[in-house]
């Protein structure tokens, strides 16, 4: 295994509903390497999420460690974690979580503007990252605009245009219809092959059998960890051609 | 540069929900609306009473009549300037109204009958001809000095010293034209007076014998005071109580310039701290709303890295803009306000300083009431705002 990317160490997670305590995670070990493609699976409620948003420094374990990339999650601050998601993570909903009132190209500029990059370099970067997803023909159209598939390209290349060292994508195409979903699969493996680390929550073992290594939770535990075999890997590309074409064609991979 | 993008953000989300925006910028646009007017309303007033007392000229006292048993007389104003010492000049004043006119032109003015001494009372100066000699007083002669803006105005370049005026149907000769006294345009006051003799003015009247006003032009500031405690003593032997007259010296105006200033800053005070509590939570009940509204938009923010303080940023903008954008409208409808009062009543004067106040005060509102609602969006879980 080459640099470690995740290294998640019995890290537990309660939720407080009330008087009594909700367990979501109860000691999740994972490790995932730099690079790495890896599906989480498992069934509703065994805490994909939850895990999710610790690996993306959205929220804090109740216990455990958690080291993105080296650095000790829990011991940074409020401000220091809010850099972490702006500077090495991209998040990917499967309710794509644009701002409805901003254009997709203000809708990626918004973490650069975060990062407090200069308005130029800015637009230059959130224009390449749409036109990468082919949306060059949409710059200035506001989500409500967009077809679910195009928004959520639009949320990908929110997430690219960061440069991020890990993407997370929860449940991703659970919204999509089976051609847009395998254009956002694309993306993730072209994503993969450039040596970024992508996870991706799914229900769907084929969304599943595009990634290198499947992971599966139950409970709040992790009660597998497979390799994909070669024979059951998906090439997304691949995938597309045997797809019907739809008029407004597909994305530059 | 986070900033004016804030600016624009904030800006939108307020033109997104127009309605709701003003609504909130309610009690804001009313408070610094009410301000701006009285303030206005107060200021016309002041300015009248210094122009008032420019017209009266330095160290001159004025004496009112308060009984109709209190009349003045020639006789009267005689005794006056031997029984008390310290006068340098007396004269009769009686005040009228109405239009002159000159050719097809008509000039609404003021017009007052005085006495020869008017030039030396009112610290005037002549531009051109002379002032009253006294037979012009004592043989009611018909004849006019005017004042400058009543020259330029209905003569039109022609030069007033020998032309006739018509008043109360009336013939009259101009015989002099004054200097201007105060710069500028004025609506009301000494410039646009028209000055005949008090002696033509009672025929005018038919009431041969009224006078309105005694103006009394004291030495010096020394002996103003003086003046004025001996006219009491005197007005009070004759009449046998103490408020047959009513005398008013430039102390006395000066003094109530100061308490109405005081007047004026202690209700102004009473009205911006009311508008600022009913305005700032006006501000921060909805401000609250849109921030549990906007819940999800924060939720997106903090995953792609704002910070609690950008967050906080942001809200507090959203709060100044909208208490600014009713600072606008606040100042702009107070100031038609005054516009509509100055035609229906009494003068009014918008200054720059009640603006530049009324709009910081805004800005201060929008910026006290924004810190809850700003704080709690900044303290919120990126993951609770995301569910
Ligand atoms: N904020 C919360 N407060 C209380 N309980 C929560 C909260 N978030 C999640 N849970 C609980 O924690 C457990 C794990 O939830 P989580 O959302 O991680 O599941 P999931 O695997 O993502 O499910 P799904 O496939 O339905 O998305 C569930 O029992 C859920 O009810
Ligand atoms: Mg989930």
């Amino acid at each position: 295994m080459g640099v470690v990317m995740v290294d998640v160490n019995a890290v537990t997670k309660d939720y407080r509903m009330g008087k009594i305590m909700v367990p979501a995670l109860r000691g999740i070990n994972l490790t995932i390497a730099s690079g790495e493609m890896v599906a989480i699976m498992g069934p509703s409620g065994s805490g994909k999420s939850t895990l999710m948003n610790i690996l993306g420094c959205l929220d804090r374990p109740t216990a455990g460690t958690y080291k993105l990339h080296k650095e000790e999650v829990s011991e940074k601050s409020d401000s220091q974690l809010a850099e972490i998601r702006n500077r090495k993570v991209g998040f990917i909903f499967q309710s794509f979580n644009l701002l409805e009132q901003l254009t997709a190209l203000e809708n990626v500029e918004l973490p650069l503007i975060y990062r407090g990059l200069g308005a130029g370099s800015r637009r230059d970067r959130a224009k390449s990252a749409l036109v990468r997803l082919g949306l060059e023909d949409r710059l200035h159209h506001r989500p409500q605009e967009l077809s679910g598939g195009q928004q959520q390209r639009v949320a990908i290349a929110r997430a690219v245009a960061a440069q991020p060292e890990l993407v997370l994508a929860d449940e991703p195409t659970g919204a999509l219809d089976s051609r847009s979903g395998e254009e956002i699969l694309a993306v993730f493996q072209e994503l993969h092959a450039q040596g970024i680390t992508v996870i991706v929550v799914t229900h769907d073992p084929n969304v599943a059998r595009h990634c290198q290594r499947i992971v599966r939770l139950a409970d709040g535990v992790v009660i597998a960890d497979d390799l994909v075999r070669p024979e059951d890997y998906l090439v997304a590309q691949e995938v597309l051609t045997t797809l019907p074409a739809l008029p407004e064609g597909g994305v530059k991979a | 540069m986070t900033l004016i993008l804030s600016m624009k953000l904030a800006w939108r989300s307020i033109l997104g929900n127009k309605v709701r925006s003003i609504l909130t910028m309610l009690g804001v646009i009313i408070g610094v609306a009410s301000v701006i007017a009285l303030v206005s309303v107060g200021q016309g007033a002041r300015l009248e009473i210094q122009q008032h007392l420019q017209s009266l000229g330095s160290n001159v006292i004025e004496v009112y009549s308060q009984g109709w048993e209190v009349r003045f007389t020639p006789e009267l104003l005689g005794s006056l300037k031997e029984r008390v010492d310290g006068i340098k000049h007396i004269m009769p004043v009686l005040n009228l109204g109405g239009n002159i006119k000159w050719r097809n032109t008509t000039f609404d003015s003021q017009i007052q009958g005085v006495g020869e001494d008017f030039i030396a009372i009112r610290d005037l100066k002549l531009a051109g001809g002379r002032g009253f000699t006294e037979d012009d007083i004592s043989e009611r002669h018909r004849v006019m000095v005017v004042g400058s803006i009543v020259a330029d105005k209905l003569f039109q370049g022609v030069n007033p010293v020998g032309q006739e005026v018509y008043y109360h149907n009336q013939r009259f000769t101009v015989v002099g034209v004054l200097k201007a006294k105060i710069s500028g345009n004025q609506e009301w006051g000494i410039d646009r007076t028209v000055y005949i003799p008090y002696t033509a003015a009672q025929r005018l009247l038919g009431s041969s014998n009224r006078i309105d006003t005694i103006n009394i032009k004291a030495e010096g500031i020394q002996e103003s005071a003086q003046v004025a405690v001996q006219l009491k003593r005197v007005f009070y032997k004759i009449y046998r109580r103490p408020d047959a007259v009513h005398i008013m010296s430039r102390d006395d105006i000066l003094k109530q310039v100061a308490e109405m200033n005081l007047v004026m800053t202690l209700m102004l005070g009473a009205i911006a701290g009311i508008s600022l509590v009913v305005g700032g939570i006006g501000i921060m009940n909805i401000m609250l709303v849109s921030v549990t509204e906007r819940t999800r938009e924060i939720g997106i923010r903090k995953a792609v890295g704002a910070k609690n303080s950008q967050i906080l940023g942001q809200f507090l903008i959203e709060a100044v803009i909208l208490s600014a954008a009713g600072g606008i409208i606040g100042i702009l409808l107070g100031s038609g306000a005054s516009l509509v009062i100055r035609h229906f009543g009494p003068p009014t004067a918008v200054t720059p300083t009640s603006i530049a106040y009324s709009f910081a005060f805004a800005l201060l509102v929008g910026a006290i009431s924004g810190v809850w609602p700003a704080a709690k969006a900044a303290k919120m879980q990126p993951t609770d705002a995301l569910r």
